[in-house]
């Protein structure tokens, strides 16, 4: 396949660091560096700072009446808290209120997972989730921890409930509790991959094939939606097995 | 039915007889309907059926939300978004399609082993 331009790996290749997929291809020749200067890798790391730097500026001056920055990031936060609220556990009845440990993972996994999809959309930068690495590793975050999760409110019995109600029945039941477990980890992670690659392939080819007639334009207002919608069913995913692993089964 | 069976078996010997695989090095590859022609045909052929029963699916589902909405057009909100879960949800599948018809295309394991097998290198 032909590598296309990166703006970022060329500046830092510019400034003598081997970034970039020929340098990432061949990682075993130019070392670690290579891989830690990846293109996911890079793209992520400016995710990030975009992150952090709106965060600075919308916390910088604080008002009773929100406007500007702060103002977007009350709603955005609040819209989230509301949707975790609706999804999880929260501590009526005699369940337990996991909203405080969930919280701020499903805020970083969907204003993560929403930032690098956009980023895709801009012609020069990828999608770092458009890499099954970058994926997989949001996709063990959440495995992991509705492991530790159910541990933590359940005990030993949590580990338990694999085996099936009825004691005969084990041999049948925890092979396909242990296969619901493991394509929980495919079935999210290569969601994601898969419809952030599809996008970024049908955006390639179309530019290719018939770019000066702004072709790829229709595929790309699809493309946000596909953003908005990928990051929505990660989080409430996450938030069905978060709330799976702490509730009582009947 | 009989046909689309003819029309079937016409496809395939066509493809059979019109398809020299790398010609110039006739002597060591297989000719014809080979081994190449074989894997870009299950990628075309396998995301195209993946899609024909997620569409038959999602044609289920948003039937079902446009009943809900019409009878009771307070939820629409809450109804679409649920739809719009489910739909993506059944997209996935054909996007399991595509990532097989991906790894086929472009990260195929196989075909260094087949190289291998006829002496090409790999």
């Amino acid at each position: 396949m032909e590598h296309p331009i990166l703006f970022l790996c060329l500046i830092l290749e510019k400034l003598g660091i081997p970034s970039g997929w020929i340098y990432y291809e061949h990682a075993d020749k130019y070392g670690v560096l290579a891989k830690i200067f990846a293109p996911h890798m890079v793209h992520s790391y400016f995710v990030c700072l975009l992150l952090i730097i709106l965060a600075l500026i919308g916390s910088r001056k604080k008002e009773f009446i929100p406007k500007g920055f702060q103002n977007f990031w009350e709603f955005t936060l609040e819209t989230i808290y509301n949707y975790t609220k609706d999804n999880v556990p929260h501590g009526e009845g005699h369940g337990p209120n996991i909203v405080p440990y969930v919280y701020p993972l499903i805020v970083f996994f969907a204003l993560y997972i929403l930032f690098c999809n956009l980023l895709g959309l801009i012609p020069g930068f990828m999608s770092p989730t458009a890499n099954i690495n970058v994926t997989l590793g949001l996709t063990s975050i959440t495995i992991v921890y509705y492991h530790a999760l159910g541990f933590r409110y359940k005990g030993l019995k949590y580990f338990k409930d694999f085996l099936g109600p009825i004691p005969w029945l084990i041999p049948l039941m925890a092979p396909a509790e242990i296969f619901a477990h493991i394509g929980r980890i495919i079935s999210l992670s290569v969601r994601l991959f898969g419809n952030l690659v599809s996008k970024e392939i049908l955006l390639g080819i179309l530019t290719m094939l018939a770019g000066k007639f702004f072709a790829p334009l229709p595929v790309m207002v699809l493309g946000v939606l596909v953003s908005f919608v990928q990051m929505l069913i990660f989080i409430t995913l996450s938030m069905a097995y978060f709330s799976g692993a702490v509730e009582e089964h009947h | 039915m009989r046909n689309w069976v003819i029309l079937g078996l016409i496809a395939l010997i066509t493809l059979i007889f019109t398809n020299p695989v790398l010609a110039q090095d006739a002597d060591k590859m297989v000719t014809g309907f080979g081994f190449f022609s074989a894997i870009v045909l299950a990628a075309g052929l396998g995301v195209g059926f993946a899609a024909l029963g997620c569409g038959i699916g999602m044609g289920h589902g948003i039937r079902g939300a446009c009943e809900g909405v019409a009878r009771n057009p307070e939820v629409a909100g809450r109804i679409t978004v649920t739809m719009i879960l489910g739909l993506a949800l059944i997209e996935s599948l054909t996007i399991y399609a595509l990532v097989i018809a991906l790894i086929l295309l472009y990260a195929n394991p196989i075909i260094p082993k087949f190289l291998t097998t006829l002496g090409l290198g790999g």
